[in-house]
């Protein structure tokens, strides 16, 4: 099967994710707010994802879920307790289904979008594009502009400015309270200033010159 | 069209690719849940009010309407439709009230930012509280909020706009003196 029928499978399968059908019309629940129907749907797309990707990449998908979930979900969770706890909020057993589900929903829609992103293969696409004696048209231009832009700020950006915020926060590693709230909130958002204007830099400085260099392309003509 | 054309066409697909990336990013990394109504708190509006302030109302809209709504598909697809017209308004009206401002020029920027920050929560306010109950009589897919959460979902909102806001008006500050000094 290629690429392409893959990624075919791929968007099929996330048609529940996105309509809730048929997910939503089968009933039967495993506790109160769980079916079974949404429970077997994730392990569905996980299998499909599995046996489309490979055992190798699928670990990858998997972990990188897994990574943005569960901070989420247990976010979640463990601010209701405390509203609930301090009279604010409603009784556990009103929300606790609703993030076992927010769980099932992102466990499955992250590996499909990631698996998505998986199976494209940027860089034969661009080398297509690029090496084609016909000529590039204006839209495969933009398509070439965004590839290298998205591949360069996921691949290249993200895990320097990653680094650097390890490094930096390494050095500002002071003892506990040296500082007051208002300066550790002051130095967060000066943080994320530069953390923000760091990787703008990153992502932009390339872009004029690959603008010269995608336009100067011979243009696609018309057959004759 | 010229090779100028060409390159400043290209130049701005870049930023918008750029930009639209970084706000995916941006919401996708930092996400912290509002239990009242399901959705969640994030900080990928600096970047769509960032490209806005710095590129205009269309780069702007553009960004709000591409990067928070990839990163709505990843885990929250219910809330697309209300994020892509809402970000995209923000965006649109941050870059259109704070027009070519310098570094000096603070105030246009700083309405801009107040007015993003009033669209975004406003806007989802409207679409939680009256748009989506509407449509879930429907299509039982957008059944996921109503007034009472839409009301709990005003301050996060706000907070969200604000601190946004805030690093996005930092952010700003530093390439327009950049862009002053040459």
């Amino acid at each position: 099967m290629n690429w392409k029928c893959r990624l075919a499978v791929l968007f099929i399968a996330l048609i529940p994710a996105f309509t809730g059908y048929p997910v939503n019309v089968w009933s039967g629940d495993i506790i109160p707010g769980i079916s079974w129907a949404w429970t077997g749907y994730c392990l569905l797309a996980n299998l499909l994802i599995f046996r489309l990707v490979g055992s190798r990449r699928y670990a990858g998908i998997l972990a990188v879920a897994s990574l943005i979930t569960v901070p989420v979900v247990f976010a979640g969770g463990t601010l209701s307790y405390f509203l609930w706890l301090t009279g604010w909020g409603a009784d556990p057993a009103g929300w606790s289904a609703h993030y076992v589900l927010l769980c099932l929903t992102m466990l499955t829609v992250i590996p499909l979008a990631l698996a998505v992103v998986t199976l494209v293969p940027f860089q034969a696409i661009e080398q297509r594009l690029l090496s084609g004696e016909a000529g590039v048209s204006r839209q495969e231009k933009n398509l070439l502009m965004f590839l290298r832009v998205f591949n360069h700020i996921v691949y290249f950006v993200i895990p320097s400015i990653l680094e650097i915020m390890r490094e930096e926060g390494a050095f500002r590693r002071r003892p506990a309270g040296s500082k007051t709230i208002r300066e550790r909130v002051r130095q967060l958002i000066r943080d994320m200033t530069l953390i923000g204007v760091e990787g703008i830099c990153a992502s932009i400085q390339y872009i004029p010159l690959w603008a010269v260099e995608i336009s100067r392309l011979p243009e696609k003509r018309p057959p004759q | 069209m010229t090779e100028a054309h060409e390159m400043k066409r290209l130049f701005n697909v870049g930023i918008i690719a750029a930009f639209a990336t970084l706000a995916f990013v941006g919401t996708t990394v930092i996400r912290v849940p509002i239990p009242a109504s399901g959705g969640y708190f994030n900080l990928g509006d600096t970047f769509v009010m960032v490209a806005a302030l710095l590129y205009g109302p269309v780069v702007g809209g553009l960004v709000g309407l591409i990067g928070p709504t990839l990163a709505d598909a990843v885990g929250f697809p219910q809330f697309i439709l209300a994020t892509a017209v809402v970000k995209g308004i923000e965006g649109m009206a941050v870059g259109w009230i704070a027009g070519k401002s310098g570094p000096d020029a603070m105030m246009k920027p700083v309405m801009a930012l107040v007015a993003g920050i009033l669209i975004l929560a406003g806007g989802y306010f409207v679409f939680e509280a009256l748009i989506y109950p509407i449509l879930a009589k429907g299509i039982p897919f957008f059944g996921v909020t109503d007034a009472t959460a839409a009301v709990a979902e005003l301050v996060p909102n706000l907070l969200q706009g604000g601190i946004s806001a805030v690093i996005a008006f930092g952010i700003w500050r530093v390439f327009s003196r950049r862009g002053e000094d040459g």
